[in-house]
């Protein structure tokens, strides 16, 4: 039956199940990568790593849920979340989630066709956004229960569900279309500003949920007051919920039939997008170095021989041709810019010397960097490159050591300045904004060493997985926020007085050297043993 | 079995075939010669469905590459130069996949693939993750998923790499068994003693055009050489060796 009707669209019902079951399959398992001696590869399951972070997120969304009285609103915050962390997941991992690299050098020799290919990859990535949305769901399906009925709880399962697929849809669709147009190494580079788009929509919605929660505008934020808000197509699937908690006006129903009217119009725009042709296209991405134009020496005191050059030397490569690495460091920037633009009401850009202590946003961005930094710097698509740290006599304590030092000045140290020169425009005094930027770096830096100490690895060493970057970063957004909230108080009490402010300088310089050499006997220790696995 | 006629395909500005046409008949080995760059894996992609020509035709077991892809790859085995495979599966796993693909029937496939493991030494290791795999390890799921749904045309690039002596003894045998079955055998390789030794005839590609034909033999007498090693240094105008290897201990030394 199932073949038949498979064969009716021209897809392969044996092939379709083959190639579903061994993508599934993939999911769920890990490969290569530095090891322990006599230690297998950690078997480490992404979708339920995920799914896990994803069912923390929903549950903040529960909350605002359960305290924002308007269904609506709340569902469509829900539903917006949930777009814009799908979209998200698939721009800045779309190579590994959508599409794997290896696919076409596999199965073009095969008999496949396009439409079976492109059915099986849709399946598979549709079973990975559909564990993401459940997850994402399931707190909140709860309280819409309790709230609107069961009716409006399931509702919130289906508009989360919907919502998420359709975006799915969209993005490959566009993403796809775009390969058509455009040669795969210059959509890679414009790639990277779409990211930082979707990465600043990302952060958008998830803070304008917790700021607008905190200030209960969402009490008095309605689509009554502000009709704009049907724009967003994530909110005609949260009609979906309101409608079905009963007592809802036309508009709401004219929105949710919208909803599904965009489901059943992402079933034919799916059809035949997703091709090997494309697969193909895709790998050239990964395979095709953009055109090197001749750079000048490398020579970066601190870093001219030795491990330390060599980690040079590949960091800044890895920094111009690693999409992945590349866009892993430059996503501070909207982070950071948009908190400032945020925190403006809470004095992000007055003088923390004298007029209290900023935003809790601005360390917030401060926290992200050391992790991103040392995030970033773990996986790479060319991990089987690192075969190289185990056949040459360096140190692997020496490589683990320069990397961070190298990031800390290259990327961290940049950062530091460019704020300080962004804040001297505002502040009172220059060597206030200097001094802040200073102690906000230290503090990075330091954050940046226990993150090394906690869980060493060779820079680029790692065979990237499907999603990590996005579940590191929906986990780092939960535990940092907690985290961002102690600095406004910290810090009110260092700027206080001159002496504190100097104490505190001196503190952290003598805490940075301490955990530096614990950092180091550590790496020694957990680094020595590791061999390759390829 | 393979009929390439007239043969272009360029990649932007980059001409990578010009006017390439080769035949080869069952039962045959070609081999397929040339300096890096010089068209090899092009031609070979062509010819097994993977891109399109520009311009020209090919034929492959009765199909038209072109416009029937999925006729010549029910019908061809190919062991690609670099090991693609799925790494986080195990052999089983695998070449399970490869069998479905290919639309044999489970029961019959399970024993097969158990017996070619076998065959090659692979049998502790068949449900063992391919990424634990060594490089000739690898190699050998490769060959077997190429000859695992007994195709009529075997495109083999670089087969023998990574296999140790015995293997690649097994692999040199085993070519010159299928095509003694009437399978036609498309070989690439560098490594020319090889070529010489189980090729039935060879086709030197130079720059995207073929610039010889014929046996070892044959081409080495038509370039004024006495081994095939010497015709293809002299045919595709590489540099002396004996020179090139001096320049290289030269700049060591510096």
């Amino acid at each position: 039956m199932f073949d038949r009707l498979a064969g009716a669209l021209g897809i392969d019902g044996a092939q379709w199940r083959a190639l579903v079951a061994t993508y599934l399959r993939m999911d769920f398992r890990a490969t290569g990568g530095p090891a322990r001696k006599n230690g297998r590869v950690r078997n480490r399951s992404q979708i339920v790593g995920i799914a896990m972070v994803g069912a923390v997120g929903g549950g903040a969304f529960g909350l605002i849920a359960a305290g924002t009285p308007d269904l609506l609103m709340s569902a469509s915050l829900l539903t917006t979340y949930a777009a814009a962390t799908t979209i998200m997941m698939l721009l800045v991992d779309f190579t590994g989630v959508v599409l794997a690299p290896e696919d076409y050098a596999i199965l073009a020799p095969r008999p496949v066709s396009s439409r079976t290919y492109f059915a099986a990859r849709l399946a598979a990535v549709g079973a990975y956004i559909a564990v993401l949305s459940v997850a994402t769901a399931a707190i909140p399906v709860l309280v819409y229960a309790v709230k609107g009925g069961v009716l409006a709880g399931a509702a919130a399962l289906v508009a989360v569900l919907l919502c998420d697929l359709c975006m799915t849809v969209l993005v490959i669709s566009a993403y796809v279309t775009l390969l058509r147009w455009i040669h795969p190494s210059k959509l890679k580079r414009a790639m990277a500003y779409v990211q930082l788009l979707g990465a600043t929509s990302f952060y958008l919605v998830y803070y304008l949920a917790t700021v607008g929660f905190r200030h209960s505008f969402l009490d008095r934020l309605g689509f009554e007051s502000s009709p704009w808000l049907w724009v967003i197509p994530s909110t005609w699937f949260a009609a979906l919920v309101r409608a079905a908690a009963g007592g809802s006006g036309p508009a709401v129903w004219i929105a949710a039939g919208a909803a599904l009217a965009l489901t059943a119009a992402c079933v034919p725009l799916a059809a035949g997008r997703l091709s090997l042709d494309y697969a193909r296209r895709i790998g050239e991405m990964s395979a095709v170095a953009e055109p090197a134009s001749r750079r000048r020496a490398f020579r970066l005191p601190g870093f001219s021989r030795g491990e330390a050059r060599a980690v040079a030397l590949l960091v800044r490569a890895q920094f111009r041709f690693d999409q992945r690495f590349r866009m892993g460091i430059l996503g501070i920037i909207p982070l950071t810019g948009f908190y400032m633009l945020l925190g403006l009401d809470e004095g992000a850009l007055r003088d923390p010397f004298l007029s209290g202590t900023g935003a809790a946003g601005v360390y917030f961005a401060v926290i992200f960097i050391p992790m991103t930094l040392h995030t970033a710097l773990a996986a790479s698509e060319s991990w089987r490159a690192a075969w190289i740290f185990f056949a040459t006599p360096a140190s692997h304590a020496r490589i683990v050591v320069a990397s961070k030092n190298f990031v800390t000045i290259y990327f961290l140290g940049t950062y530091v300045v460019a704020l300080a020169a962004f804040w001297s425009w505002f502040f009172e005094r220059v060597w206030h904004a200097a001094l802040h930027a200073l102690i906000l770096g230290a503090l990075a830096h330091l954050l940046l060493q226990l993150a090394v100490i906690t869980r060493p690895s060779l820079p680029f060493a790692a065979e990237p997985h499907k999603a990590q970057r996005s579940a590191a970063t929906f986990a780092l957004f939960l535990v940092g926020g907690v985290v961002a909230g102690v600095f406004p108080f910290l810090l009110s009490i260092v700027y206080r007085r001159l002496a504190t402010t100097i104490g505190t300088v001196v503190f952290l310089l003598l805490i940075t050297v301490a955990v530096e050499y614990a950092l180091r006997l550590r790496v020694d220790e957990a680094i020595g043993e590791l061999e390759f696995r390829s | 079995m393979i009929d390439a006629d007239n043969l272009w395909r360029r990649y932007g500005d980059r001409v990578a075939l010009q006017d390439l046409t080769l035949h080869a008949g069952a039962g045959e080995i070609l081999g397929f010669l040339g300096p890096n760059g010089a068209g090899k894996s092009t031609t070979v992609k062509i010819l097994t469905g993977m891109i399109k020509p520009d311009r020209g035709r090919a034929m492959v077991a009765g199909y038209d590459v072109a416009n029937d892809p999925i006729e010549v790859k029910k019908r061809i085995g190919y062991v690609p130069e670099s090991a693609a495979l799925y790494e986080s599966l195990s052999a089983r796993e695998y070449l399970d996949l490869i069998a479905s693909l290919h639309h044999l029937p489970p029961a019959a496939t399970a024993p097969r693939i158990e017996e070619l493991l076998d065959r090659f030494g692979l049998s502790h290791a068949i449900d063992q993750r391919l990424s634990e795999y060594s490089k000739g390890m690898k190699q050998k799921v490769l060959i077997v998923s190429a000859l695992l749904h007994r195709p009529e045309v075997v495109f083999l690039d670089e087969p023998l790499t990574g296999l140790d002596a015995s293997a690649a003894l097994v692999v040199k045998e085993l070519i010159r068994g299928l095509a003694a079955q009437g399978r036609t055998i498309f070989f690439c390789s560098h490594v020319l003693e090889v070529v010489e030794r189980i090729c039935t005839r060879i086709v030197i590609i130079n720059q995207g055009r073929t610039i010889a034909d014929g046996t070892a033999r044959d081409i080495a007498a038509s370039a004024g050489a006495t081994t095939l090693e010497e015709a293809f240094v002299t045919l595709t105008g590489t540099r002396d060796a004996a020179q090139v290897s001096h320049d290289l201990l030269d700049a060591l030394e510096r």
